[in-house]
């Protein structure tokens, strides 16, 4: 006795997943009912046109990033640096971050977050490629930048240890904005893009989950805690940018 | 060598292409990868004998739909030129009736429960009992969603065939 085609192998044919004898049983069933057939037979070609759809996707180099080793030795790296870092006092202010969120949205442009990331991005394309002179003070003069960063922003400022990214400091300057004076911080990292972190005072949206945008070739994530906005920014095609994000506000409210 | 690597490392390609299943923006979809790889290697030794396979999908697959929760169906920001990268990349080869422009659009029509069991199982040839223990649902549940998953693919394709053909007439 032989079981009644079922559901079950109707899916299975389509996905070519029958053992043999019960592939003829189907196949047989298929004959007496074309409507069904037409029917399974567009399910395949719709199968086949997805699969070669996706196909390109799966055979491009994974992101070094995305290597166990790699991941394992951030691991490894994070916690010294967090140490560090909590010592060093970073970016700013007093208190506990809320909840943190990523959401990606259309910002009005003319103030908040979506004035934030568009300053960020102005002052990465000025300043993150120049080769000469990217910023005004280098890393050896961390001590200065702060110094003199708190007191034109007017509330105390530090500099994000993103070494657990692989991303050294490389120095900082202050820029304008629309908005008053705001610290460019500029971060290297071996054979990839600059990233630089902006952070200013902000007058609306004191306090702002994150948000990741992008306008042509530069991608942002921004937030803002307790009246101090942060925009992070690199190339579009770099990638791990929000956990450096989280990183960047984790340091700053645990000072 | 270190055998999370040797199991985890040749997964990478099919999860980014689940994730890029979910989302057209190829940076975010990266990034959340990324975040279901360190989860994987930070709670490596909580998995218990879990296969592997359908352990990282579900990591993955929960990160997504958290994502899709917290980012309901806004416009993202996000150029023409990322968002068509997909259907343009295989746009020159396209040899079959189907638009991949329609199947595309199609696919982000379904429900995500729909959507999920497609791609978990016709582009990521997961059995059907490893997508089920992915969703979190019983074998039969799976077979039978996929089936009209299927089905409603099939009517949006068609949908649009139908419509992108009025505006060419």
């Amino acid at each position: 006795m032989t079981a009644p085609v079922g559901e079950d192998d109707l899916t299975a044919w389509v996905d070519d997943r029958l053992a043999a004898e019960r592939r003829s049983v189907v196949e047989r069933y298929l004959t007496d009912h074309p409507e069904i057939a037409a029917r399974l037979r567009q399910q395949q070609d719709q199968r086949s046109a997805l699969r070669s759809l996706f196909a390109p996707i799966a055979a491009e180099p994974v992101p070094a990033t995305m290597r166990v080793e790699a991941i394992a030795e951030s691991r490894r790296r994070a916690r010294p640096a967090w140490f560090q870092a909590v010592a060093a006092a970073l970016l700013l202010a007093v208190g506990f971050g809320s909840g943190w969120g990523v959401r990606t949205r259309t910002m009005p442009p003319q103030a908040g977050i979506g004035a934030l990331a568009r300053e960020a991005g102005y002052s990465y394309r000025v300043y993150a490629f120049d080769e000469q002179r990217p910023a005004e003070m280098g890393a050896g003069e961390q001590r200065q930048l702060v110094s003199w960063a708190s007191r034109r922003i007017g509330s105390r400022v530090a500099v994000p240890d993103l070494a657990a990214a692989g991303y050294r400091f490389t120095g900082g300057r202050i820029v304008a904005t629309p908005h008053g004076p705001a610290l460019l911080l500029l971060y290297d990292r071996a054979g990839r893009a600059r990233l630089a972190v902006l952070s200013r005072p902000m007058d609306i949206d004191k306090d702002a989950s994150m948000v990741s945008t992008r306008y042509d070739d530069v991608q942002q994530v921004s937030w803002a805690d307790r009246g101090i906005g942060y925009s992070v920014v690199a190339p579009s095609a770099t990638t791990g940018l929000q956990p450096i994000a989280a990183a960047i506000r984790d340091q700053a409210a645990s000072t | 060598m270190d055998d999370r690597a040797a199991l985890i490392e040749p997964l990478i390609p099919g999860l980014r292409r689940y994730a890029r299943g979910w989302l057209r923006d190829t940076a975010l979809a990266d990034d959340i990868v990324q975040d279901c790889l360190e989860r994987a290697v930070s709670s490596w030794r909580q998995r218990r004998g879990d296969a592997v396979r359908p352990w990282l999908y579900a990591i993955l697959h929960n990160l997504l739909v958290d994502h899709g929760r917290r980012a309901p169906r806004r416009p993202t920001v996000v150029s023409i030129d990322t968002a068509d990268v997909v259907a343009l990349a295989v746009r020159a080869e396209q040899t079959d009736a189907i638009e991949h422009g329609d199947l595309l659009r199609s696919l982000d029509a379904l429900p995500p429960d729909q959507k999920a069991v497609i791609l978990l199982v016709s582009i990521e040839d997961l059995s059907y009992a490893e997508a089920a223990t992915v969703l979190g649902i019983p074998v039969g549940t799976l077979m039978s969603r996929l089936s009209r998953a299927r089905d409603r693919l099939a009517e949006l394709i068609g949908a649009g065939a139908r419509a992108r053909l009025r505006r060419v007439k």
